[in-house]
């Protein structure tokens, strides 16, 4: 688990240049609206981002359940646990489609549903109406709902996890790595960005598919695992395996 | 707003290599680049972030963010320390000097219940230097009068927020905006409440089926453990307000309804708290979790309820302006009403309602002060006429010099006089107080009693009845039903412009009993209109003409009835009013006199028959022959006889009471309906007043309806007094009621009203009645769920809640 959650910090590290340029603007508003006068600035800050942690982390619980329930849904039905393997290809397909779309090809675009936007609108008319630092925390718990591939990404791979308690450590560390840029934010996005900026699309694709066939390597190398749980007691095994060692190989126990 | 982008987005394409992202100015990956966009985006998350902004209203941050602009220097808040409210400016600004005192109102934050009426009323003995602390409960707002040589003012705002109760200055405070702060945090606990709910739902999902399917054991202890986690912060969260008001309550040793629910809370916390130490039975969150959502919900709709009733009790009290138009520095300038001082100049435009008492510098207008005077006539003012606050101004733009302002004018000390008056309890609400005092604590020892029943089979049973029985008891009808019932209808009868000084007053209008009519002004409309005509009607047009040139009620009545524009006033010349009683006028040389039999015949004209009967004649001669007599007569009110019929359908003895002959009252009477045994004439104040207590001494109810001023032994001593003309001052200090609207009907209007509001007081009595010894019953004997408890408790709230606010909606004798 901790060489996953080494590699989630370093790759949310590296793409938070591309939250911050995207989540910059809640940022600005959540800390100061239009004509508003400013207080202390730490205050909104901390709201802001301990809104984007609780649903950050619920997301995260909420895909490791997600990938729990589809783990164990098809263990039930014979085929095994699945769910890292569909998160590694779901991110290899993501990431591939967007190293498309930096080659210039044309690829269909999800959209994501239209009540998640009008969700967002409505949250955010909402949070304007409070105080600076409900505002803040208001609009870091929004932020969820943006559809940003990069942060479902990271979704997927707290699917991959299949357990509420890791997909959501999975996502505590994705937003810890994202804090440094956000944080920073003030000194200013183009800054940041320098001659990076240009060459991020493909960074973020690169790193996706990386991660991707990382993953599915772990699915590989734990469906090993269970082949050979299975041999000893495979009606028991399979069970309690999927739910003790639905980690990736990398941080299953020895 | 995506114009004002537009060009932003163009150029950045055409002077970067790559085309960048409309919102995060990165490059657009190629793939996602749309030829002829102007907008473009490098994922769907700027997409959505960037209509997110701009749905927001907020496209302005593009603009800045292009700019580069700095943000606003910070400005300092006022803290905890309240260390700004010494400082003169504010002191002028909020305070008012009340002989060698100050006196300041603060509208107070978390003001609940009767008991914090103990607790801020307690000021003077907590802290030496406040002399007195009055709570205004249903304002939410306390006058504290201080000696601020021996304390200051921040020592006693740091002691209002010590005890709970935040305050802030009334005086120039947006009350709607501090309410709809209390309601936005409402409804975030509310949120919270469900989310914590949502997920503690989804934990005991989880754990049912967990242990009908084999859970692993650490996987439930975790489970078990998160979903204390989870209750406990919705108790500590969302809930707390339940723990503050049963907090509150236990200090200033007067039991609230939060109590039951706060022990109920504890109790349930406690007990699951323990299952899960002790690692068996249920954890009790999920449902503790539901409770609190629930009753947030129950309390949210039920605050809103209340406020729109105050909303209409504060009516009342919004007979001044909230902007007004005031001289500063040789400019007007728009200021909230709060910020006038005597000595202002004020502009007042038509259709504006007078800031202050004062007096017209430049300008002339007619003015509405019918709230003031009864006066239903719009009153003509040119420079130097006084003007009062809370008239209307229905003419032209006048410039007017204030006084006195605020509660100094006539119209504040006039909702003084109607503010103490609410503040009496009438006799249902002392029996509600009453009984409210022993309503918890028997609720309390009833859960008691049923746990200690119910503890035989198991301690979570026992926990779950007795929890049912601390929620599902409900004193709702004592505590706010009733003041609550009664404010709207005063609120209401206020918005009619019936202004009622006691809620006691409508205890009694509620019974049948005797009431009696003073004639003039009440019963007539208590000035002179023309009735008969006899003569040459070829003059009715010069009489109209000189009429129109005098400034008495029979020559204004005259001319009204002939009014004719085939006249030109500069024809009538050497208009002279010898004496009182008439008037003398040439036209085209002929010699008009116009006026009393008296007065024609003091100026030598020929009389020869002598005026008869009730009426008032008014003779007209022309070069001293006289040509004409006109029959002036004080009519009786349209609605007069309706009135009295309908009072009279309502089992009430109607009687009128006349200073005038006999057979002027006799015909008043008969005309609009009253028996010849009820018509008392040529009775003097006294005797007014000794019928009044003679008629009390029958054991009836006496209700005086009557000039304010010339009736005023008689409306004090009745029952209940009602003034109908003369100032409304005069009229409150003498009577209970104040009635501003012309007319008979509106004394018809407020008894239906008194009556329906009683009605809907004792059927809330009934339904509480009901509904807690039914639910009680249910509770004590097991078959009460706590959380259907959490349901019918706001539900019954809210039923006596809608009941009373039900007046407010539906018209009277509708």
């Amino acid at each position: 688990m901790m060489a996953m959650a080494i590699s989630v910090f370093l790759a949310s590290l590296l793409g938070s240049l591309h939250c911050a340029g995207m989540c910059g603007a809640f940022l600005a508003v959540a800390i100061h609206a239009p004509g508003e006068q400013v207080t202390a600035r730490w205050r909104p800050q901390a709201a802001y981002h301990v809104g984007r942690l609780i649903t950050y982390a619920s997301l995260g619980v909420a895909s490791g359940a997600a990938g729990a329930l589809i783990d164990l849904g098809s263990t039930l039905t014979g085929i095994g646990p699945i769910a890292m393997s569909i998160a590694g290809a779901t991110m290899i397909l993501f990431g591939l489609m967007t190293l498309l779309r930096v080659l210039g090809v044309s690829v269909p675009r999800f959209r994501p549903p239209a009540f998640m936007q009008s969700m967002l609108i409505n949250g955010h008319q909402f949070s304007l109406r409070f105080g600076t630092t409900v505002r803040a925390s208001l609009i870091g718990l929004f932020t969820t709902l943006v559809p940003c591939g990069w942060l479902y990404a990271f979704a997927i791979v707290a699917a991959s996890t299949s357990s509420p308690i890791r997909g959501g450590l999975v996502m505590i560390v994705f937003w810890a790595g994202t804090l440094p840029m956000l944080v920073a934010l003030g000194t200013g996005i183009r800054s940041l960005l320098g001659a990076l900026g240009k060459h991020m699309p493909l960074i973020t694709s690169l790193t996706v598919i990386a991660a991707g066939i990382y993953t599915l390597s772990g699915r590989a190398m734990m469906n090993v695992g269970n082949i050979i749980a299975r041999t000893n007691n495979p009606l028991i095994q399979t069970t309690t395996d999927s739910a003790a060692d639905s980690s990736p190989a990398c941080c299953a126990k020895e | 707003m995506s114009a004002i982008l537009e060009p932003e987005a163009i150029t950045r394409s055409s002077t970067e290599t790559a085309t960048l992202c409309t919102h995060c100015a990165t490059p657009v990956p190629a793939g996602l680049v749309k030829a002829g966009t102007a907008t473009q985006f490098c994922c769907e998350g700027c997409r959505a972030v960037y209509q997110t902004i701009i749905g927001c209203g907020l496209a302005e941050y593009y603009r800045l963010r292009a700019l580069g602009e700095e943000v606003a220097t910070p400005v300092p808040t006022m803290g905890g320390t309240f260390a700004s409210f010494d400082t003169d400016a504010f002191l002028a600004l909020y305070t008012n000097r009340v002989e060698t005192n100050r006196q300041i109102e603060f509208i107070l934050e978390g003001v609940s219940c009767g008991a914090c009426i103990w607790l801020i009323e307690k000021l003077p003995e907590v802290l030496p230097g406040v002399l007195e602390a009055r709570l205004n409960l249903r304002a939410a707002s306390v006058r504290v009068t201080w000696d601020a040589n021996r304390v200051k003012l921040s020592a006693i705002a740091k002691l209002l927020a010590r005890f709970g109760y935040q305050p802030h200055p009334a005086k120039g405070l947006d009350k709607q905006a501090l309410v709809r702060q209390q309601e936005r945090r409402m409804l975030i606990d509310i949120g919270l409440a469900f989310a914590l709910m949502g997920n503690l739902m989804l934990i005991s999902v989880a754990l049912y089926a967990g242990w009908a399917g084999n859970m692993d054991a650490t996987m439930t202890r975790f489970f078990r453990w998160l979903s204390v986690l989870l209750g406990v912060t919705s108790l500590a969260v969302p809930g707390r307000c339940f723990f503050i008001n049963a907090w509150r309550s236990i200090r200033n040793r007067a039991a609230n309804l939060d109590l039951p629910i706060a022990i109920a809370l504890v109790a349930g916390g406690v007990g699951g708290a323990m299952n899960v130490l002790l690692d068996h039975a249920e954890t009790y969150f999920d449902s503790l979790s539901m409770l609190v959502f629930l009753l947030l919900v129950g309390r949210y709709i039920q605050n809103r309820q209340q406020r729109r009733a105050d909303a209409a009790v504060e009516l009342l009290f919004s007979m001044m302006p909230s902007t007004v138009h005031v001289e500063r520095d040789g400019q007007i300038v728009d200021l909230p009403g709060e910020a006038l001082q005597v000595d202002d100049r004020v502009e007042i435009r038509s259709g504006e309602l007078v800031p202050g008492d004062g007096c017209v510098l430049r300008g002339e207008s007619t003015i509405d002060q019918s709230l003031l005077t009864g006066e239903s006539e719009p009153v003509e003012i040119t420079i130097g006429s006084k003007v009062f606050g809370g008239s209307l101004n229905r003419g032209r733009t006048i410039f007017v010099q204030l006084s006195a302002v605020g509660r100094q004018t006539r119209v504040g000390k006039l909702m003084e006089l109607v503010e103490q008056g609410l503040a009496e309890k009438p006799a249902a609400m002392r029996f509600a107080d009453r009984i409210g005092r022993w309503f918890i604590p028997g609720v309390c020892v009833a859960a008691a009693v049923t746990f200690a029943i119910w503890l035989r089979v198991s301690l979570s049973v026992a926990l779950d009845h007795s929890m049912a029985m601390l929620i599902v008891t409900c004193p709702c009808v004592l505590g706010l039903a009733t003041p609550l019932t009664m404010s709207v209808a005063l609120g209401q009868l206020a918005r009619r412009r019936i202004l009622v000084k006691s809620a006691a007053a409508l205890e009694q209008l509620a019974q049948a009993g005797t009431i009696a009519f003073d004639k003039t002004g009440t019963l007539t409309q208590g000035l002179p209109s023309v009735v008969g005509y006899e003569g040459d009607t070829r003059y009715q047009p010069m009489i109209a003409a000189i009429e129109a040139q005098v400034e008495h009620p029979i020559a204004r009545a005259i001319a009204r009835a002939y009014a004719s524009a085939a006249i030109n006033p500069a024809e009538i010349v050497e208009v002279t009013e010898p004496s009182h009683g008439g008037v003398g006028a040439f036209f085209h040389g002929q010699r008009f006199l116009i006026g009393s039999a008296a007065f024609i015949v003091s100026q030598q004209a020929l009389l020869e028959k002598a005026p008869d009967g009730d009426r008032t004649s008014v003779f007209v001669a022309v070069d001293g022959n006289v040509v004409a007599r006109i029959e002036l007569e004080d009519q009786t009110r349209n609605d007069a006889g309706e009135a009295v019929r309908a009072l009279s359908e309502m089992k009430w003895s109607v009687s009128m009471l006349s200073g005038d002959l006999e057979s002027v009252a006799k015909r008043v009477g008969a005309s609009v309906g009253i028996r010849e045994a009820q018509i008392f004439a040529q009775t003097t104040p006294e005797e007014k007043l000794k019928w009044v207590r003679n008629s009390q001494r029958e054991g009836k109810t006496v209700v005086m309806i009557g000039d304010g001023v010339n009736d005023a032994a008689a409306l004090a001593a009745a029952d209940v007094g009602i003034g109908v003309r003369g100032g409304a001052e005069a009229s409150l200090a003498a009577a209970d009621v104040y009635i501003a609207t012309p007319g008979v009907m509106p004394v018809v209007d407020l008894i239906r009203t008194a009556r329906r509001t009683m009605q809907i007081v004792r059927r809330n009595f009934a339904i509480t009645l009901f509904y807690n010894v039914v639910a009680g019953t249910l509770a004590i004997s097991g078959l009460m769920n706590p959380l259907v408890a959490a349901i019918l408790m706001p539900l019954s709230s809210l039923t006596t809640i809608s009941f009373a606010t039900a007046s407010a909606r539906r018209k009277v004798g509708a």
